[in-house]
Order: structure tokens, then sequence, then C-alpha cells
């Protein structure tokens, strides 16, 4: 026969268990103390979009051809891109204005999926709250713009793969031009000299993964 | 000396106001309220220790932190309560019976800061030596369910009026253990005095082991019984639905907001304190020592140690039960409790009339345990729902 | 560390002198306010409020386990069970707006209670409490301990102990009937 308030007598064992061992066992307190402590994001953390830039100036490195893909597919129509041109009037595949507006932002990560040069990736950083309602909450160019590194810094594995990949096209996109010696495609303007390469020109002067960047 | 410092403060105090040269009717009022400021000083002091500990060990049960943002450990976390509390709306409802609206919380407040008067703090430390001092308590908490009622009818809201109504029948309902178990006591003690209940405990067994009453046979049911019944008296998990904020949108609290809200929560931690320094008083003990050579440790420290270690006791229990359904409550009580509360007293006969030697204490622990576990057989049974049967389908 | 003052200090003697007089002016305003209230609750708490006052009264009298008694019972468990008898049974009808009795129903009200008052008071003129006999057999004790009272109880007025109880249980039974109003 149960004995009666056993089950009572057990359920505080559990408790005095698991209160005296939170005072011993410091792996049973899991909670981060935020403010101080940051927390340790997963490897995959995605919070709003950010631009990279190849090399250490964010103007000339910019990968971004101003193609203005991202600025149509984005749902909530948060990405506004005018794109640069020389002194001439020419468009240039630069953008002279990039925002991005996170107030809108919903964190989908489509622009990223449809960015044909790679150049816009999801960031990790989270504390974006502000005592401005809308200044501040617009992102500008000069705030998206982080270099590669930093890209490493945060996505390891995901910005390995973006440079094998963006290695072996250029490769292989040598290859091509080396053998027909002729460009696949008409070369831009502004970079009339340059050998054939991946359809963005600026996009070439980002280095082969470790070597600084060789042409002009 | 220390065993002596309250009460050496004291009359060094009113030698000084006597040497001022104050009428000494002026003293006498003064001194008088001086007890009942320090009295109910240090019980709303142990209250607002107490509102942060429990979340602390709460939160240690559940491997949490618990509060820790305001100042050292978050032991200012009662002043950041209290300045909320204090600068919240005060809502009084359109329909409301404003006077008996704001009567209710002050009306809660005042019985549990009375109860305070009787206790017998240490072996000299007796605020008012009543003869009934035991009749007193359970006279002036008899006037906190008037509060509670007024509360859920003074709001005008039907919610609040049914949550006052289940309060009631649960405290009216744990009254009768709890008053039982409490007789018990009393009638082994000889006296209603609470000073003479502790004085009838202080001999020791072989002088070693303490003489209290929950370690004798019929004290062990009958203490039992009073700490279950002093749950429920002040609304403790697992017994708290009178306030089960997460059905009943806090049951008579509905309507109160702010600092009166407040006010009730206060004399609902006093009240809390007060019975768990009866529970010390009548089962424990009081201030004596638990061992004798153990003495020199003055007597009020002893005693608020016991109460902190049975308020500790509730607040473990609150980490542990799930809050229990009104129906189960009653029955609990009325089939339960009430039953064995009444089994403690004829154990209690038993061991008086048998001479209160070992023989006598056998039989009566004999008895206890057979009531015990044919009155607690039928709740260890697994709860098996009737067949429902439908009027109007199939 | 007591707060009693000594019996013979100077404010011991006003409370011994005064202190009934706050109580028994709580319980007379109590009590005309629960004759002429007409909401029930109303009336229900003003009659805690009296059994309350009356328990404050027997304790500046000097009869502590009697007001304690009195509190503990009359505003514990009585009037408890008047609000609840209230608060069960469904509102009459005959209740009005008002708050209070109307001048009609105030003079009816007194007219009763005077001649209540009377047939009591002549009961109470003819009982051996009033003699001057019951007087010198037992003088006023200034306390009466509680074994002694526990003795009276269970002893010789066990009969009239009973009979109280017996009575009060009708009273609550007839409460509840007038209370009650059945409807269809």
């Amino acid at each position: 026969m149960q004995i009666p308030g056993s089950g009572i007598l057990k359920g505080l064992a559990v408790t005095a268990r698991n209160m005296i061992g939170s005072y011993f066992e410091p792996e049973r307190l899991i909670t981060q103390q935020y403010p101080e402590e940051k927390p340790k994001l997963p490897e995959r953390a995605r919070v709003f979009p950010f631009l990279i830039y190849d090399g250490s100036d964010p103007e000339t490195g910019i990968r971004c051809t101003s193609c203005k893909i991202c600025e149509k597919e984005c749902p909530p129509q948060c990405i506004y891109i005018v794109q640069d041109r020389d002194q001439n009037g020419k468009p240039i595949k630069r953008p002279k204005i990039f925002n991005i507006d996170i107030s809108v932002c919903m964190s989908c990560g489509i622009c990223v999926e449809v960015c044909p040069f790679d150049s816009i990736r999801m960031d990790t950083e989270f504390e974006l709250s502000s005592f401005d309602r809308f200044s501040s909450l617009i992102l500008d160019k000069s705030r998206l713009l982080k270099p590669n590194s930093y890209y490493h810094q945060i996505h390891p594995t995901e910005a390995a793969q973006t440079d094998e990949r963006i290695e072996a096209e250029r490769r292989k996109k040598q290859a091509a031009s080396a053998a027909k010696n002729t460009p696949s495609k008409p070369t831009t303007p502004s970079q009339p000299s340059t050998p054939p390469q991946t359809p963005n020109s600026i996009q070439t002067e980002r280095p082969p993964a470790s070597t600084p960047a060789a042409t002009s | 000396m220390i065993e002596e410092l309250p009460t050496r403060l004291y009359a060094w105090f009113l030698q000084l106001l006597q040497k001022i040269g104050l009428p000494s009717i002026i003293v006498d009022i003064v001194g008088a309220f001086l007890i009942a400021i320090s009295t109910c000083a240090v019980f709303l002091a142990l209250f607002a220790l107490t509102s942060v500990l429990e979340r602390k060990i709460l939160a240690r049960v559940q491997n949490r932190l618990g509060p820790n943002r305001v100042g050292p450990f978050g032991l200012l976390q009662p002043v950041a309560d209290g300045i909320k509390m204090l600068i919240k709306e005060d809502i009084i409802p359109h329909n409301a019976d404003k006077i008996l609206h704001f009567l209710a919380p002050v009306l809660a407040l005042i019985p549990s800061l009375l109860v305070l008067a009787i206790l017998p703090y240490g072996s000299n430390l007796v605020p008012v030596n009543l003869n009934s001092g035991l009749l007193y308590y359970f006279a002036i908490s008899a006037i906190a369910e008037i509060a509670i009622f007024l509360a859920g009818w003074a709001g005008n809201n039907k919610y609040s009026v049914l949550g006052a109504m289940r309060a009631i029948a649960q405290i009216l309902s744990y009254e009768l253990p709890l008053a039982t178990s409490a007789l018990c006591v009393a009638l082994a003690a000889g006296s209603l005095s609470l000073p003479q209940i502790v004085q009838s405990q202080n001999n020791y067994l072989l002088g070693l082991f303490p003489n209290w009453f929950l370690f004798t046979p019929w004290g062990l049911a009958a203490g039992l019984v009073f700490f279950i019944a002093a749950l429920a008296e002040t609304n403790r998990s697992p017994f708290d639905l009178p306030e089960g904020e997460s059905e009943l949108v806090a049951g008579h609290l509905t309507e109160y907001s702010g600092f009166k809200y407040a006010t009730f929560f206060i004399a609902e931690y006093v009240g809390m304190f007060a019975i768990c320094a009866l529970f010390v008083t009548l089962f424990l003990g009081g201030w004596l020592p638990p061992l004798p050579f153990l003495a020199f440790i003055p007597s009020w420290i002893w005693f608020f140690a016991k109460v902190c270690f049975i308020a500790f006791v509730m607040i473990w229990i609150r980490a542990t039960l799930p809050r229990m359904r009104i129906d189960h409550l009653l029955s609990f009580a009325w089939k339960f409790l009430l039953p064995l509360a009444f089994s403690a007293f004829f154990a209690l006969l038993l061991w008086h009339y048998l001479g209160r030697n070992i023989l006598s204490s056998l039989l009566s622990f004999a008895f206890i345990v057979a009531a015990y576990f044919a009155l607690g057989y039928p709740f260890t049974q697994r709860y098996s729902p009737r067949k429902r049967t439908y009027l109007f389908s199939e | 560390m007591t707060a009693n003052p000594e019996t013979g200090s100077p404010l011991w003697q006003i409370l011994s002198n005064w202190g009934s007089l706050i109580p028994t002016i709580l319980l007379l305003l109590a009590l005309a306010g629960f004759s002429i209230a007409r909401n029930l609750i109303r009336a229900a708490l003003l009659i805690a409020l009296a059994f309350l006052s009356l328990g404050l009264l027997f304790l500046s009298l000097g009869a502590e386990f009697l007001a304690f008694a009195q509190i503990l019972v009359y505003v514990g468990a009585v009037a408890m069970l008047m609000l609840f008898t209230i608060l069960l049974s469904r509102p009459s009808e005959r209740e009005h707006a008002a708050a209070w009795l109307d001048g009609g129903e105030l003079l009816r009200g007194f007219l009763i209670g005077i001649i209540l008052t009377f047939i009591l008071g002549m009961f109470i003129a003819a009982s051996p409490l009033a003699s001057q006999k019951f007087q010198n057999d037992f003088p006023a004790q200034t306390s009466l301990s509680l074994q002694a009272i526990g003795q009276a109880l269970i002893g010789d007025a066990a009969a009239s102990f009973l009979a109280l109880a017996v009575l009060l249980t009708a009273a609550l039974i007839g409460a509840a009937i007038l209370a009650f109003d059945e409807r269809p």
C-alpha cells in the first residue's frame, strides 16, 4: 500500500535537490546575464542584412553592383538603391545610395538568396534599438558596409563556402577567357583595361582568399 | 546581556524620557507605542526581506538566479517594489462601494498586525501577556475574514464576489482543524496563555531531547494538521486558490490596484509570519533552544530562527506543489484534516490519562498512525472519473 | 517587557474609567445603523461591527475570555454565516433603491423595538440576576480564571449552555428562512 503523503515528500526532495544543486553545480544555472554577458549565438543566427566589401576600402571594394534584384525581391520593400554615376552621367555598377529600413525588414533573408554577387549577407548584430524612431533605424551604406573578414568572423563556414565558390568561378572564367581570349560579356565602361572576368568588374578586385588585391 | 538587550534598551529609553521631565502618563503612552511600533517594524522588515528571498528561493528551485538587479544580490528589490506600488494608479471602480473599498485593505492589515501583540518572542519579550492569548489569536484572525468579504463585495464585481466566497469557504473550513489542533496543545499545557504554553515545553528528556509538543505522538498529528491548515489560512500555495491569479483574476483582489493591493500582500505575509510564530510557540517550544547547552544564544534569536525556518518550509512547499482545486481542497479539509485533528485530540487523551509515560506514548502513537493510514487511504487511490452519460447525444 | 501599565499608573486609571466609553458609542451607532439600513449586506456588516464593539466593551470591563469568545464566535462565525446566507439567497423583490428605511417603516420598527425592550426588561428585572441575594452570593470578581469558566460551562451551567446553543441554531435557521425568497 502506498503511504499517504509519500508523493509530497518525494516532490519536496526533488525541489530541495534542485535548490541546493543550483548552488554547487554551475551547469544547472543556464541563465545568461545578458547585458554583462553577451549571448553566444549559433553560427547560423541572422538578424538584418549587411553589405560585404573586399579589401580595406569600402568604396572601392564594395561587391554590390546596384543590380537592384534585392530591392525588387524584398517582400516588405525595405531596400532602397540608387545607382551611382560618373562625371559624364554614365551609370556605374556601384550603388550611390543603399538604404535598408530595419524597422520594416523582417529578416527573411531573400535578399541574400537572390544576390548574384554574394554582396549582401545576414548580420548577427541585434542591439539596434535607439532613441530615435526614424533616421537611426534606416541603415545607410556607411553602416551597412562591413569587410569580408567580419563575415568570416560571424559566419565562418558560410563565408568560406562563399569564398570558395567565387574563387572557383573566377578561375573558370579566367581559364575560359584565356582559351578564347574574348570577353564573355561586354566590359564595363569604367574598367576598360581589365581582362574579362566575372560579370562584375569591381568584383574582380576581391583578392583570391589570402592574397592582396592585385588588379585595379 | 544580548538576551536582555531589547528590554534594557526599552527601560533605558523610558528612563531617559522621565529624566527629561515628561509626565508619567506620556511616558506610559510612548512606551506602549514604542513596543507596538518596534514589533510591527520587525515583522514588516521580515515581510520586505521575505518578498525578495522567496523569489530567490523559488528561482533556485527552478535553476534560475532570481532578482539580482536592484542593490547587492537584489536585496533592495522590496524598495523598488514599494515605490512601484506607491506610484501606480489607484483605481476605484465606478459602481464600487467607495467606503468599503477603502476599508477592506485596512481591515485586512489591522488584524494581522494585532495578533503580533501576544506572541512570546523571548523568555522576557512578551508585548502583552494575555491569559487567553490563544483565543485572542483566533478571535482577531476571524476579523480578517470580514476584510476578505469586504474586498470581494466592495468592488461590485461578480468575479471578486465569487473569489471572496471561495476564500471564505476555504478559511472557514480550515479554521476548524486549526483550532482543534491548537486546542490539543492548550489542553496538554493546561493554559491558553502562550508564554505558559512555551514554559510547559521547557524540559529535556534525558537532558538532551527537547520535550516539545511536536515530538509527542499526538503532537505530531496535531502539528501536521496545524501546519497544513496554517498554509490554507494564509492562502499559501498549494491552497492559494482564493487569489489564483491564473484562473480567477486574483479572486477578491480583482478590483484592487496600487498600494491597496500591496496592503493586502503585506497583510498576507505578516499573517504568514504570525502563524509561523504561533506554530513555533505551540509545537516547537517557542524561544526554547533545541538542546539545553545551547541556551547561551539569546532566546529571541532562537525564536526568530525557528520562525524563519518554518517560513522557509512554507516557501519550499510553494515551490513544490501545484495549486489545488476547490472541491479537492474542501474535501481534504473535511475528510482528512478534521478527523485527523480529532484523532490527535483522542490520542492526547490516551497519552494524558495513561500517565504520559512510554507505554501511553506508544499506544497513542499507534493510534495516530492507524488513524493517519485509515484517513489517508482514500486519497492514495487513483482518481477514476465516472463514466459520462450524455442526455442528448448517442 | 510588557505593555500592561501598572494598575496604579495614571494611564491605567484613565483606561479603566473611560475605556468603555468608545466601544459603547460604537456599539450604539452600529446598532442604529443596522436597524435603519436597507441594504442587507451593509446591515450585516454593521451588525458585525456591533458584535466587535460589544467584544471591546467586554474587554474594557475586564472580561478578557468573554470578549475574545464573543469576537471569535459572533464576528468570525455568526456574521460570516449571515453574509453567506444573504449572498446565497436571491435578492428580495421588496428591496428598493433607497439605502435607508423611510419614516413609516422607522416608526413601526421603533414601536416594535420598544415593546421588545419592555418585555426583555421585565424578564431581566424578574430574573435572580437582578436580586440583591444573587449579588451577595456572587460578588463581582475582577478576574475570573479560565478554569472556573470551564468548570461552570460543563458543570452547573451545562443545561443553559446547551439550551442557548439550540436557541442560536434556531435563530440562524430562522434568519436563513427570512432572507430566503423563493421564486418559481
